[in-house]
């Protein structure tokens, strides 16, 4: 089940009603009840957007996975202003403390308009960076800024511990990429849109490595860090190549997961230099589905494809395993005494 | 144990079943980890933790599986032995894939995997899906009462002796007095006799001829 799913259907509905080249942007005949194949669907609106938007959520086994790694969402979010860190705002105070910031850009949006007008653009853009912030909110992050297409996120925050926060930012954009690697790809190349893929960079900075403060003044402010790693993570972010993650040593370091996930980014091994100090900084590309095929909470089949195990399995037809089992015959060596 | 090959091997498994992970000892070589078991449909059922031994001369022996994390009842009914291992099917098979060579891979593919599915499949419908073999030396008899579709021990015993010391050739007259060719009767089952190990064979005579002995105990 893809956990993406009703961002998937606003995108499908979209992409399948309002395709320029096909006059369906025009068309204004009413779906309902008509089934024929003569049947044209009207176009999907912005207003139908604002309603199907509001009723956006994730399947019950993403929730589920997020509750298990014991992932807090923050509550009350809003844009610019870490909660842990709104009692710097309206004060010069300073204050040092550790987070993740991690860059996502959505690429390739613009081939959309070759095909759909600007408010398609708009839902269809819009959709994918609402699973973004929707997906990484779920696992504790905290929306920093939208950029374009794009997002700054941070994971992390008082009394967080910073090992699970990692594998919790981990895991957000690792499910992230891979629906838009596979489930929304597949959408877009049976409506021969060329590839919109995202490019991650996301980096660790200590606590005595990130300082808090406020940008700007006023009402044109926001609370933001100052940080070496901030800075690498939207540089790393560069050289992610389509649908990567690029990750800073210290991720690694500090992730708990097999060494194995990381590999270096041959292009350009350090993404900060400072041959004074003997500071060469490492910038790796993450192997997201190997993490995702790993995870004691999402089962791959033997045809690669990962499903979220649900909160209760079932077996919802035994007849379905015969084809699975084959001729298998099981025979016991010794009799029960 | 030809290490390039069985490194290739062992790496196709681990691509296939990420959560298993290569354990070495010594001199042998175990695969440990999770398994994920689907429905045909592409359902996600259950996971099992399991331990995989692989032969020292693989791949010319049969692996060893391990079910770890006590998701069904280990006892003979459901197919566990007393040495804790799983049974995924009859020993003479087993003898036989040994004999021709398995790759780690089918062994994943034709047993493990329809071997945990067979349990969910026998835990949702209390029987197996393709039946299953009796127990110790009962099994072995049932082997052979289906393979030369025989009722009496005796004449299991009597054919397994032919059968493993005789050359038969294709166009003859079955030996069994049937008046049909020989590939038209008894080829199939003579196939497999000649596909087994002779330690196996022995085995199987000598365990039948004890079942034969305990019969005729109880007879009188």
């Amino acid at each position: 089940m893809n956990p993406f799913f009703e961002y998937q259907n606003i995108i499908e509905k979209a992409l399948n009603r309002n395709d320029i080249s096909k006059g369906m942007n025009e068309s204004f005949k009413d779906a309902a009840g008509l089934n024929g194949p003569a049947s044209v669907l009207r176009k999907y609106t912005f207003s139908d957007y604002r309603a199907n938007r509001a009723e956006l959520s994730f399947s019950s086994d993403l929730v589920g996975i997020a509750n298990k790694m014991g992932a807090v969402p923050f509550s009350n979010q809003t844009i610019g202003h870490h909660p842990d860190f709104s009692h710097l705002k309206n004060t010069g105070n300073i204050e040092k403390h550790y987070i993740i910031s991690a860059f996502i850009d959505i690429k390739g949006s613009t081939n959309l308009f070759k095909k759909y007008d600007e408010e398609t653009n708009m839902i269809i853009t819009n959709t994918i960076q609402l699973a973004a912030i929707n997906v990484c909110q779920l696992f504790g992050g905290f929306i920093q800024r939208i950029q374009g297409d794009g997002l700054f996120v941070y994971f992390g925050g008082k009394n967080r511990d910073k090992n699970q926060v990692i594998q919790h930012c981990l895991t957000a954009l690792s499910l992230f990429s891979y629906f838009v690697k596979n489930d929304l790809k597949r959408a877009f190349e049976q409506h021969g849109i060329e590839k919109i893929y995202t490019r991650i960079g996301i980096d660790f900075g200590g606590d005595d490595k990130v300082l808090w403060a406020v940008a700007g003044k006023g009402n044109t402010s926001e609370i933001t860090t100052y940080s070496l790693h901030t800075s690498l993570a939207a540089k790393m972010q560069a050289y992610a190549g389509s649908n990567e993650i690029v990750v800073g040593q210290n991720i690694k370091d500090k992730a708990n997961v097999e060494d194995s996930l990381f590999s270096v980014v041959e292009d350009k091994r350090y993404i900060f230099t400072d041959p004074d100090q003997g500071f060469y900084y490492t910038q790796y590309k993450f192997n997201w589905l190997k993490l995702l095929r790993t995870s004691q909470y999402i089962a791959t089949s033997t045809t690669g494809e990962i499903t979220i195990k649900p909160q209760v399995a079932a077996v919802p037809n035994p007849e379905l395993l015969k084809q699975v089992i084959g001729e298998n015959r099981p025979y016991a060596k010794f009799k029960d005494k | 144990m030809q290490n390039s090959k069985i490194n290739k091997d062992i790496a196709q498994v681990l691509d296939c079943y990420p959560k298993l992970a290569l354990v070495k000892k010594k001199n042998s070589k175990c695969l440990i980890g999770d398994i994920d078991v689907f429905d045909s449909k592409g359902t996600y059922l259950d996971s099992y933790g399991i331990r995989v031994n692989i032969p020292v001369n693989y791949p010319y022996s049969f692996p060893e599986l391990f079910e770890t994390s006590q998701k069904f009842p280990h006892i003979a009914d459901r197919h566990i032995s007393d040495d804790g291992s799983c049974c995924v099917c009859s020993l003479q098979e087993a003898d036989m894939m040994g004999q021709k060579g398995i790759s780690i891979i089918d062994y994943f593919r034709l047993y493990v995997i329809p071997y945990l599915a067979n349990q969910i499949y026998f835990d949702h419908t209390g029987k197996w899906a393709n039946g299953d073999y009796e127990h110790g030396i009962y099994g072995i008899f049932q082997f052979y009462r289906e393979l030369f579709k025989v009722e009496r021990i005796e004449e299991a015993i009597e054919l397994l002796s032919f059968l493993s010391t005789n050359k038969m050739n294709r166009n003859d007259l079955c030996f069994c007095e049937s008046g049909l060719k020989f590939k038209r009767c008894h080829l199939e089952a003579y196939r497999k006799i000649k596909g087994f190990t002779p330690k196996r064979i022995l085995v199987d005579l000598t365990a039948l001829k004890q079942l034969e002995k305990e019969d005729k105990g109880t007879m009188q």
